[in-house]
């Protein structure tokens, strides 16, 4: 059996100019984490410090119960910062209230490792729910023509009056994917995205995310278990037992 | 368009395709809240026919004022008190006119067969200007004619034949029927006969002097409650004085509240709202169990939980709508054909419709306090 990848992955492009000025996309900065339900209070995240500049295009990898999904969620805005730092754009995740934490998620992308699609909603449909999450932006034509462009782009126009359940796995993973671009997020937080997708699909999908990267300057944090995936990204980042072990 | 608007529309939208992708499903719990709602329906209408027509008889009268016993507590089984009263009731300027009714419960008998039945026996003064009722005003003239009664059309079958001229036993003494009216006296006869004082006076052998019901006209433009408040410094104690709306409300409450009537029917409305929220208890509990990570996902991707909890509100009320429609369609046709069997009173008028869309309304607010806060559970920190 060859060990070669069964698809090839786009390259990292070679670093060009400096980093642009203002605040990092994401700066984690000493931050700790346990559970409340763990009563011996064993932290889950120890000391974790971690910054994408806008269009940085990360892999957060390491073996399961690292800690990786948790410090995605609490980028997210998902969980409460208990300890230390994370601020996204310069804004301080730390102490925010629950509505605050809700608008500062709606200017992130979120790929889930399940699609978690709504049922009972097209495609299209489901593009226009998350774009009426930031209506000051979108004119009323742009709800038909930017979510059919998107699609477009993904290879899903033929679906777009097309419910979840007559999708594959990997038409519905794409159009989760669409999901989460379709507001021109400034950080994008991946959860094993082509998990559920072929080798070329999934190429072609970490090829649109690397794109997004360059050309909109957003900062992509992605999990993966995935070692074909490292060499389209920028950084690679290792987590063991909480903590990050290597970057590079 | 505005965020807020942007966002309900969202809301609207996504709450009718929720409940929109499983039609059949949809049909089925639509088909439940249906049937309670129609339960309400039923119920209320028929609460609201016993009260209509428990005070019908009042409508056949034109007046301002009423006197009763001061120990009156409805009409069947009002206390009598001295048609005096009325005479002094016109010591006050305002009054202008009197008329006497006088009620007793009686016995009809069917001659043929010798049937008996109850009956409502109702004597009025020989006065068309009092009478409201044009049937009543051209059968008024006939009861001239000694031992002449009006039957009441809705009569119990077992009256036999209460047409014109057809004869009958009033408490064991003969009467002729001279005429008809249409009444439905349910709570308190199966029949009613309506003829003048004198010949009440006769048929349940007692003298005329004493009478149940004194009504008054007043001048026009006079205050009734100012006139009403001059009675009751110029009649004695054993009598008081009502509006004409206080008379009806009285005798309405008094069959809605102290009857078992009226606790039947309430007992009715009560199980049928809670089998409304059960089921929609039950259909929204569903619902909301199977999509529980969609609205974790909507948390995630930043809606608010307000938005959250206005899908669930949303999809709870068009739940409700979709039973209240159907609902109205049915119960309007159910009491038509109520109408027509029992000659009760139903009407689906606007009251009724607007009374039992707010309990429907209620139904689905107590439906959505009871299962709505399972939402808080929907964590979207778990969706990674």
């Amino acid at each position: 059996m060859s060990l070669e990848p069964a698809f090839s992955m786009p390259a990292a492009p070679p670093p060009t100019a400096p980093a642009p000025a203002g605040p990092p996309a994401v700066e984690v900065t000493g931050v700790d984490y346990a559970f409340k339900s763990n009563r011996a209070g064993r932290k889950v995240l120890r000391d974790i410090d971690l910054a994408l500049a806008p269009g940085d295009f990360v892999v957060l990898t390491g073996p399961s119960g690292s800690g990786k999904t948790t410090l995605l969620s609490l980028i997210g805005a998902l969980r409460a910062v208990q300890e230390g730092s994370i601020r996204l754009d310069g804004a301080e995740l730390k102490g925010l209230g629950q509505s605050k934490m809700e608008r500062m998620r709606r200017t992130i992308g979120f790929i889930f490792q399940d699609h978690n699609l709504f049922e009972s909603l097209t495609a299209i449909e489901t593009l226009r729910l998350a774009m009426r999450l930031l209506p000051e932006r979108y004119k009323r034509r742009d709800f038909r023509e930017r979510p059919l462009a998107l699609l477009e782009e993904l290879g899903l126009s033929e679906f777009a009056d097309t419910k979840p359940a007559k999708l594959s796995t990997g038409q519905k993973q794409r159009i989760a994917i669409a999901r989460a671009l379709i507001n021109h997020p400034r950080l994008i937080l991946a959860d094993e995205p082509t998990a559920a997708l072929d080798s070329e699909m999934g190429g072609q999908v970490i090829a649109m995310l690397r794109r997004r990267a360059v050309e909109e300057k957003t900062a992509i944090l992605m999990v993966t278990h995935d070692p074909r995936l490292f060499r389209s990204a920028d950084r690679v980042v290792k987590m063991v037992d909480g903590q990050i072990v290597s970057e590079g | 368009m505005t965020s807020g608007g942007g966002l309900s529309r969202a809301c609207l939208v996504l709450s009718w395709r929720n409940l929109s992708q499983r039609p059949a499903r949809t049909a089925v719990a639509a088909t439940g809240i249906c049937f309670a709602i129609f339960l309400l329906f039923l119920q209320i209408g028929f609460l609201d026919a016993a009260r209509r027509a428990a005070t019908l008889l009042f409508e056949f009268f034109a007046f301002d004022l009423a006197v009763v016993s001061t120990d009156y507590q409805y009409l069947r089984a009002a206390p009598r008190f001295d048609r005096v009263r009325l005479t002094q009731a016109r010591a006050v300027p305002e009054v202008t006119d009197s008329f006497n009714i006088s009620i007793k419960g009686s016995r009809w008998t069917e001659p043929e067969s010798g049937r008996r039945s109850t009956l409502l026996l109702v004597g009025i003064d020989d006065d068309a200007s009092f009478i409201a009722l044009p049937a009543l005003q051209d059968g008024l003239a006939k009861l001239a004619q000694n031992r002449s009664v009006l039957v009441d059309a809705f009569s119990h079958r077992d009256y036999g034949d209460i047409a014109v001229g057809a004869e009958a036993l009033v408490n064991n003494r003969e009467v002729g029927v001279v005429g008809q009216f249409e009444l439905g006296a349910f709570f308190y006869a199966e029949g009613a006969a309506i003829t003048r004082n004198d010949t009440f006076a006769r048929l349940i052998r007692r003298s005329g002097r004493h009478i149940t019901l004194g009504l008054l006209r007043l001048a026009p433009g006079s205050d009734p409650a100012a006139a009403k408040a001059q009675l009751a410094d110029v009649l004695p104690s054993d009598v008081r004085v009502l509006t004409r709306a206080e008379l009806i409300e009285r005798e309405r409450n008094y069959f809605t509240s102290d009857r078992p009537v009226g606790l039947m029917f309430q007992t009715g409305m009560i199980i049928g709202f809670i089998v409304g929220v059960v089921i929609l208890f039950q259909v929204i509990s569903t619902e909301i169990g199977n999509r529980m990570g969609e609205f974790a996902t909507l948390k995630a991707i930043g809606f608010g939980r307000r938005f959250v909890l206005g899908v669930g509100v949303t999809q709870t009320a068009l739940f409700a709508l979709l039973g209240f429609l159907p609902a109205w369609g049915i119960g309007y046709a159910a009491f038509q054909l109520v109408s027509e069997a029992s000659h009760l009173p139903m009407q689906m008028d606007g009251t009724l419709i607007a009374a039992v869309g707010a309990m429907a309304l209620a139904m689905c607010l107590a439906s959505a306090a009871l299962t709505l806060h399972r939402l808080r559970r929907a964590d979207p920190a778990e969706l990674f």
